[in-house]
Parts: C-alpha cells; structure tokens; sequence
C-alpha cells in the first residue's frame, strides 16, 4: 500500500519567539564564468518560508545566482567562485548534487527541457525513483507532488499534450517531488500569458502556506509576484544592490529607472476582450492584406479565416491567449509559411517576400543568430541578395548601437544586444514591416524600452510594427490599435 | 490531499487487482503470434477463430481497427501476388486467369496477418510505451525508458530551433548567393541548437539526482493471472506442434 507522506506546514512563529535560523545562507559568494565575472560578494540569508523575489537588469547575475544556490555551479557548470553557500544545513560547493537537490530544486524558465517523460506520472516520480526510494513511497511523493501543484487530473497525460502553463507546473511538481525546502524559479512565468502566469503564481502561494517551502523567484516582470512577495531583491553587475520589502523597492525612481524596472500598474487593465479595437478601417490604401487565410500544421487548422489589413503607419499589437495562433500568424505575414487557403499580399499585389518586405523578430533573439560576428550577422542578408552597400551598413550599424560590437560573436552577446543585433540583420534590408514575436522574453524593461522607442522611430518613417505580446504594459504604451486573436481568429469576427 | 491519497491508493489498487499486467500482456502477444505462425493450413481457420476469441476478451477494441482501409490495402498489396504468381494458373474469374494453390495461400496469409495484426493492435492498445522500455531494461537495455522519453520531448524542440535557424536563413536570401556559407551555417546553428537542448535536459535531470550508472528501471504493471496467458500460450502451442 502507498505511504502517504504528512503535511510539513510551518505554524506560524508566534511574535515573540526567536527568528527562524535561515534555510539559505549565501555568504560573501563571488563568481566568474569564463573569466568574466558574474557575482560580487553576495551575501544573503533567507528564514523558512519566505518568497523572495529577485530582479535586475539582463546579465545582472541573477541567473548565475540560482545557480549557485542549487549546487549547478559548480557541480555541472564550471565557475571559479570563492564564499559559500549553505542550503538547509548543506554546503552546495561541498556536497553531490544528489544530495543538494533534496534540498533545493530548481525550475527553469523553457518547461519543454526539464520534461523528458511520456506521462506526466512519471516525470514527476522520476526524481524520487533516482533516489532509489520504495516503489510505493516514490508512488506517494508523486501523487503528493501532483495533488499540491494541481495536476493529479492530467497525471496520465502526455507533457507535450499540456499548455504552456501546465508544463511549467509539472516542472514544479517534479521538483517539489523531491521534497526541497527551498524552490528556485529562474523566470517561471517569461513565456506564459495572464491566465497561466496566475495558475503559476497560485500554485507558489498555495506550496508556501500549507507546505512552508521557501520560495526564491527570478522575474524581469515583477508586477504579476511583488505583491506576494515578502522581500526582494535588486542585482546590478553582480551585485545586491537593494534588499528591502515590496512596499519600498520603488521609492528610489532613479534606481528603478537605471535597472529598467517597471512599476506595477495601479490599477488591473481590463481584459484584452475589452481593449481590443474594431477590425481595423484603414486609412487610405493599406500596406498590406490579409484575407480569409487557413494555416496550421499537420492538417491541424491553427488560423482559422484570419482577415486584417495593415496600414504603412501602424504600430498594431496582436494578443491572445497561448495557443491562439499568433505566432502562425506572424510566420504567414512574413512569408515563411504558405497558407492553406486565402493570401496575404501587399499593396502592390505581390505575396510578401521574407526578409525583404518582412522582416520577423523571434521570441528568443539567438534562435535567428547563426554566424561569427556581429558585423556578418547583420552583412549577410544584403549580401546575399546582392544589395550590400557599405555606406548603408554603416548606418544600420550605427542606428542599431552595434558599432561597438561589431566584432563579437553574437552568441557571447548579451540578450539584450543579441536582440538589437537580429533587428539590426532584419533592418539591413529595408523592410516594411516589422514583426516582433514576445520581444519581453528575457528583457528588462530598460532594454525592452530602448528596443521598442527604436522602434518607434521607424515607424514615424514609415515602417509598420507588428507587436506580438502578453505584455498590458507594453502594448498599452506603444500600440495605437490592439487586435485580440482567439482559435485562430481575429475577434471581433 | 485526500484526493490524492484516494488516487495513490486505486493507482496501486488497480496494479495490484488488475488480471493482467505489462508481462502478461507480453504472454498473450507471443501466444497469439505464435498461433498464428505456427497453426499447419489444415488448421488455420480454427486457429484463427479461436485467436479472434481471445482477441475479443483481452483487446475487445483491437478487432475494429483491423478494418481501416490503410490495413486493408496493406493485407491486399500482401496477398495479390500470390494469386498469381504462386503454383500455376488453373482457373479463371471473369477473364482473369489465376492460380487456386495462390488462392489458397493467399488466404492463408490473410488469415496469418490479420492475427498479427489484432495482437500488435491490441498489445500496443494495452501496453504504454514507458511501460515496455520499463520492461526491456530489466532484460538489460538500461536506460531505456529515459533515453526514450528525452527522444521523444526533445525532437520537437529541437525541430522548433532548426525551423527557426531555417526561417531566419530564408528571411536573409536563404540559400542564394552564398549558398555553401549558408548552409555550412544552417547545419552548425541545427546542431549548436541540439547540443544546447541536451546540455539543458542533462542539467535538469541531474538536479533530480539522475545518474546514467544507477538509473532505475521504470516500473512494469503486474497482474494476478499474468502467469496464466504464459502457461496456456505453451499449452496450446504444444498441442499444436504433437496434434
């Protein structure tokens, strides 16, 4: 018979006892990746069941951070580091990350590579039965981890079959299996939208207060946790430059404002079925159309008689649930997938060259990065359409900031300069219109400000802007008309 | 909590109540394969019916799969030949000249691969994946389950980078003027991407204590009459081969 295992909820310390010895204690930890140095004397102590939320500039050292606190530097990631860190009673520099792992877990932020299982069961007991655990004690953890994260209706689902948000909670789950104290989540939410973000954020408060496990987040966006949060954290080059409650993390403007931090929004935005514009009445010839286009993959309709028209001044955001058909959406204007019925043409009547006419930033930069130095990155293009003009590279390379790293390989770059050096590869051909796909996965706001305010000065010369995004925030500051997708159709129908 | 104790609890339950389990479903595989390779002409169609009877207890919706129009063309692109290229063509149906030994041996065929047919179907209905790889790395294939599972979540990330490495080529000319750059680029950004994916999904199995030497197999499901298939599959095909 299954052994169930019992509840491990912390009461809740009376006021006047002593404070909790911490559960995670970073002390004086310094770090160097490849040479290049990642943290500075970071020290950090952490009591049980708190939620603590960390958040900085891209390359700030957040990453390296959770690292470090889950053993993978050193143990998997070579890194010379100095200072220790102590997990429940364990040094994570001194122990096997067998053993670390039972204490603290991590979740990354892709769900699609901590799953390599065909049913959901099994990832979640994979980690137990490599602890060598009883048959029916790893049974109980997984039915344990599964009932705590929500997930005990899908168990005998296949992961690839879940949304994006139900991937990321079998991370957890199997993680949680594990029976850490503390849970480290590097952007557990950067690729989902609203609703799953919540389900996300739920499932850490609900593991907080009946579990007690401690919780360490990383989030460029702190809207969708700070209000959960006890503390957090602010790390620039390394550093800890702010350790202090939710409530004052945005007094100092000037602060926030050097991190690229967002302030959370006052007020919650109304649904996007709310937001959403008319079909758009284009102003003059449009630049380009879209009729009653049929897409999909495998015989699977995922766009579904998508009709729009764009206008050579628009700066339009596209929203919609994951899974909507966005992104097919975005592949079709771009000319990279043929629709199965309907067209998509310009102005002038011809189907949408990619790259010519088109040019599309994917979600995740390095994805469209494949050569050896910035320089070629962006040359490549022109020259393989025999358009190459010095003067004109000169000048994307100018307005894309890239002069300085012309001789870098794009894949040492930073996310946020690789983003400006696919953009730059895209702008060298003189597009007339720019698709970006989830600019904000990865991004600070800083970054993602700098990125969409150039954005906007293309536009102001004629390019249109098509913005893929979750992001309220984002859309409502730059889109001048939104069109909400839903099953693969543009609503209002 | 109570739910997934309940849960936990009818999981294990079911295991342990359930007639057959992943082996004993093996058992039937091999008797009713073994029937079908086995039974002499003479007795076939018996064979066949009493194969179709065991068929329609243990795998009750395997029989209706049969007829998918995929598996009857299989069955005929099978058996035509036979018909008339086998033994010499004695008769005639209208106007076609063919051979009543290939008749009859095509029938034979028929019958062999429809058996087949219902036990893969049936088998492969019942028996999940992970619980098969469970079972082969108890018969020494280690590591199986896992290699398997990582196969199969990683292939499609890994289509997804290479469709986008594709995509980002072709929105830069593709493959045109510097066709061999391209493609020798094309190729290492496909393979750079794979090695990443794996990077990470041995990251992440390591953080659960994964460890290639010491990996466990995945349990195998076990029945109460897993023992039964196996004793008359050997009973009856005994009684084949000295009848």
């Amino acid at each position: 018979m299954a052994i169930l295992l019992e509840q491990q909820s912390l009461d809740t310390p009376a006021a006047d006892s002593p404070p909790l010895a911490p559960v995670l204690q970073v002390d004086r930890l310094t770090a160097r990746l490849g040479g290049i140095p990642a943290l500075d004397e970071v020290s950090l102590a952490v009591p049980p069941g708190e939620f603590v939320l960390i958040s900085g500039p891209s390359g700030s050292g957040k990453s390296t951070l959770a690292k470090a606190i889950c053993g993978i530097i050193p143990h998997a990631v070579a890194a010379e580091i100095s200072g220790h860190v102590n997990v429940a009673g364990l040094d994570t520099q001194e122990r096997p990350l067998a053993e670390i792992s039972q204490k603290v877990g991590i979740v990354f932020q892709n769900p699609g590579a901590q799953l390599f299982h065909l049913r959901v069961e099994d990832e979640v007991a994979f980690g137990p039965r490599n602890l060598d655990l009883p048959e029916e004690e790893v049974q109980a953890r997984a039915a344990w981890a599964l009932s705590a994260t929500g997930l005990a209706a899908v168990a005998d689902r296949k992961p690839a079959e879940l949304s994006g948000g139900q991937k990321q909670l079998v991370a957890i789950a199997a993680v949680l299996a594990m029976r850490p104290q503390v849970l480290v989540l590097d952007e557990p939410t950067a690729s989902l939208d609203p609703p799953n973000v919540d389900r996300v954020i739920d499932t850490l408060l609900r593991l907080r207060r009946e579990y007690g496990i401690t919780i360490v987040m990383i989030e460029h966006r702190l809207a969708p946790a700070i209000e959960h949060a006890d503390r957090v954290l602010l790390m620039d080059a390394g550093r800890i430059v702010f350790d202090g409650s939710p409530q004052t993390v945005f007094e100092d403007r000037a602060r926030c404002d050097a991190l690229g931090l967002r302030r959370p929004a006052l007020h919650r935005f109304p649904p996007w079925e709310e937001l959403s514009g008319p079909l758009p009445d284009a102003t003059g010839e449009p630049l380009l159309s879209v009729d009653d286009v049929w897409a999909g993959y495998r015989g699977h309709d995922v766009l579904r008689g998508v009709n729009l028209a764009l206008s050579p001044h628009d700066f339009v955001a596209l929203v919609g649930p994951n899974g909507a058909g966005k992104s097919t959406l975005a592949l079709v204007i771009a000319g990279l997938r043929k629709p199965r019925h309907g067209q998509v043409r310009f102005a002038d009547g011809h189907r949408p060259r990619p790259g010519l006419d088109v040019a599309l930033l994917f979600q995740n930069a390095a994805d469209q990065l494949f050569t050896d130095s910035v320089d070629e990155e962006v040359a490549f293009g022109p020259r393989n359409y025999r358009r190459f003009q010095p003067t004109d590279h000169a000048q994307v390379m100018r307005e894309a900031d890239l002069e300085a790293l012309a001789m870098r390989r794009p894949m040492h770059l930073s996310v946020g300069q690789q983003q400006r050096t696919a953009l730059g590869a895209c702008l060298a051909l003189h597009p007339r219109l720019v698709i970006l796909d989830e600019p904000t996965l990865g991004q600070d706001w800083g970054h993602l400000q700098r990125l969409m305010d150039f954005l906007c000065h293309l536009n102001a010369a004629g390019t249109a802007v098509l913005l893929i995004s979750h992001d309220y925030k984002l859309v409502h500051r730059y889109a001048r008309r939104i069109l909400r997708i839903e099953e693969g159709r543009i609503t209002p129908h | 909590m109570e739910r997934s104790r309940a849960r936990t609890v009818s999981v294990v339950a079911a295991a342990e109540t359930s007639l057959l389990g992943t082996y004993g479903h093996l058992a039937v595989f091999m008797w009713l394969l073994g029937l079908a390779m086995l039974a002499p002409a003479a007795r076939l169609p018996l064979t066949v019916a009493f194969c179709g009877l065991i068929a329609a207890v243990v795998y009750p919706g395997a029989l209706r799969h049969i007829l998918r129009l995929r598996y009857l063309i299989w069955m005929f692109l099978l058996i035509a030949p036979a018909v008339f290229f086998l033994g010499e063509r004695d008769a005639v149906f209208a106007g076609v000249a063919y051979s009543t030994e290939g008749l009859q041996m095509a029938g034979q065929m028929a019958m062999r691969f429809v058996v087949t047919l219902v036990a893969i179907q049936g088998f492969t209905s019942v028996v999940e994946v992970t619980a098969l790889a469970g079972m082969l790395e108890r018969f020494g294939l280690r590591g199986l389950g896992f290699s398997l599972g990582v196969a199969l979540n990683l292939l499609p990330g890994i289509q997804q980078s290479s469709y986008h490495a594709w995509h980002a080529l072709r929105m830069r000319g593709g493959l045109r003027r510097q066709w061999w750059r391209g493609l020798q680029l094309l190729v290492m950004t496909i393979v750079t991407n794979a090695l990443k994916h794996a990077e990470d999904v041995a990251l992440a199995a390591e953080m659960r204590a994964f460890c290639p030497e010491k990996s466990r197999p995945m349990p195998v499901r076990r029945g109460r009459l897993d023992w039964a298939p196996a004793v008359l599959g050997l009973a009856s095909l005994l009684f084949l081969i000295v009848i």
